[in-house]
C-alpha cells in the first residue's frame, strides 16, 4: 500500500457525509483482506469522525461526520488506516473456517441441476465445492450476507431464471463465481447445493459472523444421518 | 408513566436517529424518513436529538396518556385532537392522566412524528431503539416490530416544557417538490439523453413507496447502464432498475446493490420526498455537493445531531 501516494483506485466524495473508497481487484481475496483490515483498523481505533462503515467488493463507503473533520484531513487519516500495520489482525492470521455441508437431495432441491447444467457428475459437484478455499468477498443484502469467492470455474452458473420467494436458513448455494450460506429465511436466487446447522449470525451483546468480511472459509461434506443428528440453526 | 396504543397501524414504529456502526455486517440503519420534522419535535420539547419519536405513517392511530407529560406531533397533519380538542402539529402540549389522543388520516404529507418530553424509556439493540424489520431489531420489544395495540410506551424522565417551530421552518407538503441531486456513482455511465430527460421533464411520485424505498415515475430513462458489481449503498441514493424508473433508497434499504445509481439525493430533500403521496410532481435539478456538505454541518450545529 506503499507504492503510490494514493493507495486506493478512486476516492468519490458522494453526498455531505459519505465518500466512496474503490480499489484494484475487486474480485479477489487479497483486497477482500486488505478492505477487512481496514475497516478493522478504524473499528478498532474508533476516531471521533467516524460515523459508519459499509464495506462491498473492492469499495468502502465511509460514513462521516462532516462537521469534524474536513475533506483533506480525511483522506489522510484514511490514507494512515490503510498503512497501518495488518499483521495482528484477525481476519488475516485465524485459520480457514470449516463449515459442514449436507449435500443431499432431499436439502439441496437444485443440485441435480447444477450438475446437469454444467455436465459433471454430482459426486464431482460436491468434490468441486469442497476443493478450495474461499474468502469472505463482501457481506451484505442481508444481515450477516456472505459474498464468498472464488468459486471454481468448473461451477460457475448464472443465477435461477426464477428466484424463490424463500429460502430456508443455512442453504448453501452457489451463483456466478461466488458461493454462500443464506443466514436466514430469505428470497434468493442462487442455486441451493446443500446445508449447513452452523449459524451464520449470533445476536446477544454484540452482533457476531460467522462468515465477517475477509473471513477464510472451506465447506466439507457430512452425510445427511450425521446432519440430521445435529443441533439445528436457529 | 406511559402511553398506551389503542390503536395503530403496520406503518407505524419506534424511531431514533438510527443504528450506526454495523454496516459493515449488513446492519440497516433504520431510523426516521423525515429527519427534519423528526428533528424539530425533539427540539421543542428539550430533548436530546437521540431521543425516539413514534414514526406514523398515514396517521390514524389512537392512544391514551396514563400520567401527565408534554408532547408535540411534527410532519404530516393529522387532525389530531386531544381528548377531543384540536391539538395542532409543530407546538408542545400537555396530556393529563386520562386524555386520548386521536390522529385522522393526514391532510397533507404522509408521516407524523409523536415525541414526549423526556423520550422514551426503551432497551437499544446495539446502540439504537430504531425499528428495523428486516433485521429484527429495535422498536418497543427489540425484535423489530411495528407499533400495535395494546403495546405500552413508557415515559423516561416526563417534563411540563412548552415550545414551538417557527412559522418559517413549517414546511408544507403540498408544494411541487424540486428534488436536487449530487451527481455521482455511474451518473457518468447514463447517457447525455438520459441526463437531460431526468432534468427537464416532469416526474411524480409513484406509488410503490416504502421505508426502503420510494419509487418515481416518469418517461422511463432510455439506455440503461447494466447492473455491475454490488456496492455500498448511501442514504438517498438514486438506483435505476432495468425499467428505467429511477427509486429514491432510503432508511431501511439493503447495504450493498448493483443496480445502476444516478447519484445521491441532498439530505434536506429525502424528508420532504417522503412526505409527498403518489402522483404527486417532483423536479429534479442538481447541487453542489460542497455546498451542501456546508448546509448539513449548520444543521448539526442547529439540532445538535447529523439530520
Amino acid at each position: 500500500m506503499t507504492q503510490a501516494s494514493k493507495p486506493w483506485r478512486q476516492l468519490e466524495w458522494l453526498s455531505e457525509d459519505t465518500l466512496l473508497l474503490s480499489f484494484d481487484d475487486p474480485l479477489t481475496p487479497a483486497t477482500a483482506a486488505m478492505l477487512a483490515s481496514l475497516v478493522e483498523n478504524l473499528q478498532r481505533t474508533q476516531p471521533a469522525w467516524l460515523w459508519d462503515l459499509t464495506p462491498g467488493f473492492g469499495k468502502l463507503l465511509v460514513h462521516y461526520r462532516p462537521n469534524l473533520i474536513h475533506s483533506a484531513a480525511l483522506e489522510h487519516a484514511l490514507a494512515e488506516a490503510l498503512a497501518a500495520p495488518v499483521d495482528s489482525l484477525n481476519s488475516n492470521t485465524d485459520p480457514a473456517l470449516e463449515i459442514p455441508v449436507c449435500y443431499d437431495a432431499r436439502v439441496a432441491p437444485d443440485l441435480e441441476q447444477v450438475a446437469v447444467q454444467t455436465g459433471l457428475s454430482i459426486e464431482a459437484v460436491i468434490a468441486l465445492h469442497c476443493s478450495v478455499e474461499y474468502r469472505v468477498l463482501a457481506v451484505g443484502f442481508a444481515l450477516g450476507f456472505a459474498y464468498l469467492g472464488t468459486l471454481p470455474d468448473g461451477l460457475r452458473l448464472p443465477r435461477r431464471a426464477t428466484p424463490r420467494t424463500q429460502v430456508p436458513a443455512g442453504s448453501v448455494a452457489i451463483a456466478g463465481a461466488q458461493t454462500t450460506v443464506y443466514p436466514t429465511d430469505t428470497p434468493g436466487g442462487w442455486h441451493i447445493i446443500g446445508r449447513t446447522q452452523q449459524p451464520m449470525v449470533q445476536v446477544g451483546d454484540t452482533i457476531a459472523l460467522t462468515l465477517p468480511l475477509g473471513r477464510r472459509v472451506r465447506f466439507s461434506a457430512i452425510p445427511y444421518a450425521q446432519f440430521q443428528t445435529r443441533e439445528p440453526c436457529s | 408513566m406511559s402511553l398506551r396504543i389503542l390503536h395503530a397501524s403496520p406503518l407505524h414504529s419506534l424511531q431514533d436517529l438510527g443504528r450506526f456502526g454495523g454496516q459493515s455486517l449488513g446492519v440497516t440503519t433504520a431510523g426516521p424518513l423525515d429527519v427534519q420534522a423528526f428533528s424539530w419535535a425533539q427540539r421543542i420539547l428539550g430533548n436530546s436529538p437521540d431521543e425516539a419519536a413514534l414514526e406514523l405513517i398515514r396517521g390514524g392511530f389512537i392512544a391514551e396518556f396514563m400520567a401527565p407529560v408534554s408532547f408535540a406531533l411534527t410532519g404530516a397533519e393529522c387532525a389530531a385532537t386531544l381528548s377531543g380538542k384540536p391539538c395542532p402539529n409543530w407546538m408542545t402540549h400537555h396530556a393529563n392522566r386520562g386524555d386520548r389522543l386521536v390522529l385522522q388520516s393526514p391532510r397533507q404529507g404522509q408521516i407524523t412524528y409523536l415525541a414526549v418530553a423526556g423520550g422514551w424509556d426503551v432497551a437499544p439493540r446495539f446502540g439504537s431503539v430504531a425499528t428495523s424489520r428486516r433485521d429484527h431489531l429495535g422498536g418497543l420489544h427489540g425484535e423489530g416490530s411495528p407499533l400495535v395495540a395494546g403495546d405500552i410506551c413508557v415515559f423516561r424522565a416526563p417534563r411540563q416544557v412548552s415550545g414551538g417551530v417557527p412559522r418559517r421552518f413549517i414546511p408544507n407538503y403540498q408544494h411541487p417538490l424540486t428534488l436536487r441531486l449530487m451527481p455521482g456513482y455511474q451518473w457518468d455511465t447514463f447517457s447525455p439523453s438520459a441526463h437531460t430527460q431526468l432534468l427537464t421533464t416532469a416526474y411524480q411520485v409513484g406509488h410503490e413507496i416504502s421505508r426502503m424505498g420510494y419509487r418515481l415515475q416518469g418517461t422511463p430513462l432510455p439506455e440503461v447502464p447494466d447492473a455491475g458489481l454490488s456496492e455500498p449503498i448511501a442514504f438517498g441514493s438514486i438506483q435505476v432498475p432495468p425499467d428505467g424508473q429511477p427509486i429514491v433508497l432510503l432508511r431501511d434499504r439493503q447495504s450493498l446493490g448493483g443496480y445502476p445509481k444516478l447519484g445521491v439525493v441532498v439530505r434536506e430533500d429525502i424528508g420532504a420526498l417522503c412526505q409527498r403521496r403518489p402522483g404527486d410532481p417532483i423536479v429534479w435539478e442538481l447541487a453542489d455537493r460542497a455546498e451542501q456538505t456546508d448546509r448539513l454541518v449548520q444543521h448539526i450545529d442547529f439540532f445538535g445531531a447529523i439530520v
